[in-house]
């Protein structure tokens, strides 16, 4: 026997795409959520562009054609970006990796006010994800910015 | 196929790359912590001698795989998390992602190879 | 803290305090608006009795959801000022603020009426992950003959994600629900949780089918908010975690996990002298 059931009318209140970059006043970790996507998306953009450049490799007048298109303007800066996207992705991905096998995190407890959030107490992972990031991007740059034009 | 497959491969490849990748930015750009000239580690002589070596055409052919399938197992993550591609656009969007990448791997293992066989 | 709560309260009570809240009336609106009232603070006031008072004294239509209030329900919780909270158990000294008291319904879920979310997909994201004990024993559950074992150590394990009451909080903060509407969410995902880790259950690979979807567990990617939403400490982010451990131990094979056994009624015991009798079994007679 099929009811008649009445279909509400709703109104859509989703965050969207917008909820990525904002959502309210939580911990940076939601933050890095979006990082991590926008760095990932950034080097997979990089990785066909990447692969059609050094494939040029197999002459030596492409090679050096390609080089030199590539030296030109802001494109060395972009690369630069590329690294500083990748070398990051790499360590907040170690971070989540070992998160979603279950190391770093709390054991469950019962929940006894003031509540304690498992995601909150590996904050010091989230610093040394930064820190990490910022030690190797720093000597990258001095390479990648400094020694490469002398 | 099931989605924890997807997600665990996605997972190993990442393992993967955190080690080859490693090895590729090591060498291409923290080069002097290497003790190896940033001025030379792209020269052409230096590109195609390390083409020639058996270790790099392990570590470029072991890199691309992972790369292609972690970098668009992420980008195929992100388009379905988005509501309004429904479940026919979402197998089209898989066969298009998968085609694309199969492309890619060949064109890179095509260049990785001839370039070590000189 | 006491003293800062005191301060607070000197500080509000007694005021005038505008809340700002969202109106929609699907059969004359085309979206929502803000409206505006202005009400007395009084001391201990939370939000819901703020919302009961201009519902009472200013304006009767206004709706909402609410039953117990006092945190137990799940009923009532909105955004206030941009954040999930449950209203009954959020004072409005606590905000601390001069600037409006922003209420809203929570956020991804469709607006059914005023501050009332439609909850309706969210409970069927419930449903599907089978919430209750699966057993290969079925007979048993259906005719019970007696309990079945756990130490305290077991129900450790789980019990932190059974005390979910199901507000909502945690998909108002996921940024995965924010655009995945078929997503199942933080708070199915830790309930499949509460029966995986639940030693009594064997029900994991029948809970698979909507856990391991396309929109399931691995669209998580561990941002947190959930757990920093949840208004009853569940922490589903954890839980959720833990889920994908388990799933991929069953994968590889690793899961290998025996059922907590039936309790055996010790026989051919005396009973001590003075110690009344148990009252009359209601089950497995």
């Amino acid at each position: 026997m099929k009811f008649f059931q009445l279909e509400p009318k709703t109104h859509a209140n989703y965050l969207g795409v917008k909820g990525w970059a904002y959502g309210g006043r939580y911990g940076i970790e939601r933050y890095l959520y979006t990082l991590q996507r926008v760095t990932g998306l950034g080097v997979l953009l990089y990785l066909p562009m990447h692969l059609i450049v050094t494939s040029q490799k197999l002459n030596q007048a492409g090679w050096e054609q390609v080089m030199g298109l590539v030296a030109r303007g802001l494109l060395p800066f972009g690369e630069f970006l590329v690294f500083v996207g990748g070398v990051f992705h790499a360590f907040n991905g170690i971070r989540l990796l070992l998160t979603h096998f279950g190391f770093l995190m709390a054991q469950p407890a019962r929940p006894i006010y003031p509540f304690t959030v498992a995601a909150l107490k590996q904050r010091w992972a989230v610093y040394l994800v930064f820190v990490m990031t910022t030690v190797v991007v720093g000597y990258g740059a001095w390479e990648f910015l400094i020694v490469a034009h002398h | 196929m099931r989605e924890s497959t997807l997600w665990l491969f996605h997972l190993l490849a990442g393992a993967v790359l955190l080690t080859v990748l490693g090895v590729h930015y090591g060498v291409m750009h923290l080069s002097n912590l290497f003790g190896i000239d940033h001025a030379t580690v792209l020269s052409f002589s230096s590109v195609s001698g390390r083409s020639g070596r058996f270790f790099y055409l392990v570590v470029y052919l072991v890199l691309l795989p992972a790369a292609l399938y972690h970098g668009l197992y992420g980008l195929r993550s992100l388009i379905f998390e988005l509501s309004f591609i429904g479940l026919v656009l979402r197998r089209w969007i898989s066969r298009i992602l998968i085609l694309s990448g199969s492309g890619f791997l060949i064109y890179g293992a095509y260049a990785i190879i001839a370039g070590f066989l000189g | 803290m006491a003293a800062d709560i005191k301060q607070l309260e000197k500080k509000y009570v007694g005021k005038e305090v505008e809340f700002r809240l969202l109106r929609f009336a699907p059969d004359k609106d085309r979206a929502p608006y803000f409206q505006s009232f202005r009400i007395k603070l009084s001391q201990g006031m939370t939000v819901l009795d703020a919302l009961m008072r201009i519902k009472e004294t200013q304006d009767p239509t206004l709706s909402y959801r609410k039953s117990c209030r006092m945190g137990i329900c799940g009923s009532c919780a909105m955004q206030v000022n941009g954040f999930p909270k449950l209203t009954c158990q959020t004072q409005v000294t606590e905000l601390n603020t001069d600037k409006p008291i922003e209420v809203r319904p929570l956020a991804n879920f469709p607006i059914l009426r005023d501050l009332v979310p439609d909850l309706r997909n969210f409970l069927k994201a419930h449903e599907s992950i089978k919430p209750y004990v699966i057993r290969e024993d079925a007979e048993e559950l259906d005719h019970p003959t007696g309990e079945f074992y756990q130490s305290p150590k077991e129900l450790e394990k789980y019990l932190q994600f059974a005390y979910c009451i199901k507000c909502g909080a945690c998909l108002a903060a996921c940024p995965t629900n924010a655009t995945d509407h078929e997503f199942l969410g933080p708070q199915a995902l830790a309930a499949a949780y509460r029966y995986v880790a639940d030693s009594r259950d064997q029900g994991l690979e029948q809970r698979l089918e909507a856990v391991d979807g396309p929109n399931g567990i691995f669209r998580c990617h561990y941002a947190g908010a959930c757990s920093e939403a949840c208004p009853k400490g569940v922490d589903p982010s954890l839980g959720i975690q833990l889920l994908k451990r388990e799933i991929l131990k069953y994968r590889v094979g690793a899961a290998h996990k025996k059922p907590a056994p039936l309790a055996v009624t010790p026989k051919g015991l005396k009973r001590r002298e003075g110690i009344p009798l148990p009252p009359e079994k209601t089950v497995g007679q």
